[in-house]
């Protein structure tokens, strides 16, 4: 066993080290970090400058919202059914945004505080001072000082809530699942082309030692993507234990699915065609749910099969307040079936892995 | 107990005959020369003795060790220079050899040892990718010596070096067998084979047509001025012969 570990642990930190010498797996590197950044980034840049936005419920029939609507200092959404609805809306936002209730008697001037609302990734130093802009504006409107209470006044995502939970779900999801179809098949690819696989195989190790050391080499930099993913992200993570043990899942279905490719392919451009050709069908899925509520449902139960699919609701699930380890919906938070779904897609590729490894195996 | 033992080896490849029962066998600090023209099966040969290959029928023991159901054994025991130059590029010489000391369970000292060696120590942490190709090819030498095997096989060593480097690399060689190491050698080069080799082996299509000391086989094909190559030409290239004599 520990000849086994020595030759694994051998090719595995040859592989870390030489990754950053490698042109081509440097770019996959910085591009699915770029990648990452962006989806962070660039939701919040929209916002920069612009008046911020408020989402109002109007409990009676204020002469206040005519007027916030009319306002250029805040951007007043209006029209909501119910304040619960308001706040439905409010979970799916991209940036800092405030949800307002004003209640029925408004008008008769005996409210001065008002109950306002935030996302729970929206930092303090934020919320307060949309707070002040608000009550600032919305005083100046009424002619009279009001305040907003935010004080506990906390909204979270649901899974299925768009905005920002989305945004960071696709890019964990995209950035994870190409680190494996590219950056795998390319350490493999690497040893093949270079000829090298040749001597490591009259070497003490073998095909089973070489194959996992690619995986850990793939796992390493998945979870050092992983580790960014989560720092950038680290506002939005309610359930720490749960989006670290979705994004590992994720990482190791990515691997699988790299040794695959990389054990199938044995030049650049067949793991081109091979590659878009899984990226493909893994995408584009993930691309339709998330207007899932206008799918038929029985497409959406075809989709929800697909380990990409699985991933992406796993990770929204685990932005939620309070995921359950159960398997029914993923829209109530179930995270049973799509981990369960993304383990079996996992199991199902190592063993086609292994297969493959004793049919190279001479 | 022979260095190597191979009996009726032999290895198709969809349909085609590339080995054909060869048998043969070669003794502790030998070097044997494994001569052939192109696509004699020298390459396969040496694919199924180091345990790259599984052969279609026949046996072959490296070390005592059976290429096929040994391999874990019999790895240890030997050291590959390929016909091609088949090393990290982007590592320097010295991660390269360290890389293999990891596999191999080789002390690091292995591993100034084989760069003084072979003459690398003061380039030992330049990139491969700097190297000359007599460089590379003295590196090679170096991982395939690092864990100090009992047989080595040389493929082709010296094809496309300068005299220098190649004539470095002989020496070498002769020096291995006089430390007890066995050396299979192959190459085109026949004046090196002479030179070099206790005997060789002479394949053509896939089959051993002659096995001697190159002294006796130059002795029973015409005396004292045949050559290797003479014997080589006679018998592997009959039928080009008979075309240019047309």
């Amino acid at each position: 066993m520990k000849t086994h570990l020595r030759i694994i642990g051998a090719v595995a930190l040859k592989d870390i080290t030489d990754a950053l010498k490698n042109r081509t797996i440097l770019i996959i590197l910085l591009s699915m970090l770029f990648l990452i950044g962006m989806y962070r980034v660039l939701p919040l840049l929209e916002s920069i400058g612009q008046a911020p936005n408020v989402l109002v419920y109007d409990a009676g029939d204020s002469t206040l919202v005519p007027l916030m609507e009319s306002s250029l200092a805040l951007k007043a959404w209006t029209g909501y059914q119910s304040e619960a609805h308001m706040k439905e809306k409010l979970a799916s936002g991209q940036a800092p945004e405030l949800g307002l209730v004003i209640p029925a008697d408004f008008d008769a001037g005996n409210e001065t505080t008002l109950q306002g609302y935030v996302l729970y990734w929206v930092n303090e130093k934020d919320a307060v001072a949309l707070k002040q802009r608000v009550e600032e504006e919305i005083s100046r409107l009424a002619g009279r000082s009001i305040s907003i209470h935010l004080e506990g006044n906390t909204i979270f995502m649901q899974p299925d809530s768009s905005g920002y939970g989305l945004l960071a779900g696709l890019g964990m999801s995209f950035t994870i699942l190409m680190i494996g179809v590219s950056l795998v098949p390319n350490l493999m690819l690497d040893e093949k082309q270079g000829r090298t696989m040749d001597a490591l195989l009259v070497s003490p190790a073998g095909p089973v030692h070489v194959t996992l050391a690619k995986a850990l080499a793939g796992l390493f930099y998945a979870a050092a993507t992983i580790a960014v993913a989560l720092a950038l992200y680290n506002r939005l993570i309610t359930h720490w234990w749960l989006t670290v043990c979705v994004m590992l899942c994720g990482a190791l279905f990515a691997v699988a699915l790299g040794l695959l490719l990389g054990s199938l392919t044995e030049s650049r451009q067949q793991l081109t065609v091979l590659g878009w050709g899984v990226v493909i069908p893994l995408f584009v899925p993930m691309m339709l749910v998330m207007v899932r509520n206008l799918l038929p449902t029985w497409l959406y139960a075809i989709l929800r099969w697909i380990p990409s699919v699985a991933l992406f609701e796993a990770l929204r699930i685990s932005f939620s307040q309070q995921p359950t380890l159960a398997f029914g919906r993923p829209t109530d938070a179930q995270y049973g079936l799509p981990l369960a779904l993304l383990l079996a897609w996992t199991g199902a590729l190592l063993a086609l892995v292994a297969w493959r490894v004793r049919q190279i195996d001479r | 107990m022979n260095a190597i033992e191979v009996q009726n080896l032999t290895r198709d490849f969809n349909g085609l005959r590339a080995v054909d029962s060869v048998s043969f066998e070669v003794q502790p600090g030998e070097v044997f020369g494994f001569l052939g023209p192109n696509g004699a099966g020298k390459t396969t040969t040496i694919r199924m003795l180091t345990g790259q290959l599984r052969p279609t029928t026949g046996t072959a023991r490296v070390m005592g060790c059976d290429v096929v159901t040994q391999r874990d054994a019999l790895k240890p025991q030997i050291g590959i220079v390929f016909e091609y130059q088949n090393i990290y590029e982007r590592l320097s010489a010295r991660d390269n050899l360290l890389f293999a000391a990891r596999l191999y369970g080789a002390p690091k000292a292995r591993v100034d040892a084989v760069l003084k060696q072979m003459g690398l120590e003061e380039r030992a942490n330049d990139r491969i990718k700097k190297y000359s190709n007599g460089m590379k090819q003295r590196l090679l030498i170096a991982r395939a010596l690092l864990h100090e095997p009992k047989v080595l096989f040389l493929d082709e060593p010296t094809r496309g070096l300068d005299p220098n480097v190649a004539r470095e690399i002989r020496a070498f060689v002769t020096d291995l067998s006089r430390q007890g190491v066995t050396v299979f050698l192959t190459t085109h080069y026949m004046e090196e084979a002479d030179r070099l080799s206790d005997r060789v082996a002479i394949l053509h299509k896939g089959k051993i047509v002659a096995l001697d000391a190159p002294a006796r086989l130059k002795a029973a094909h015409g005396g004292e001025q045949t050559t290797l190559e003479d014997v080589f030409i006679a018998l592997t290239g009959t039928e080009l012969r008979g075309r240019f004599e047309e």
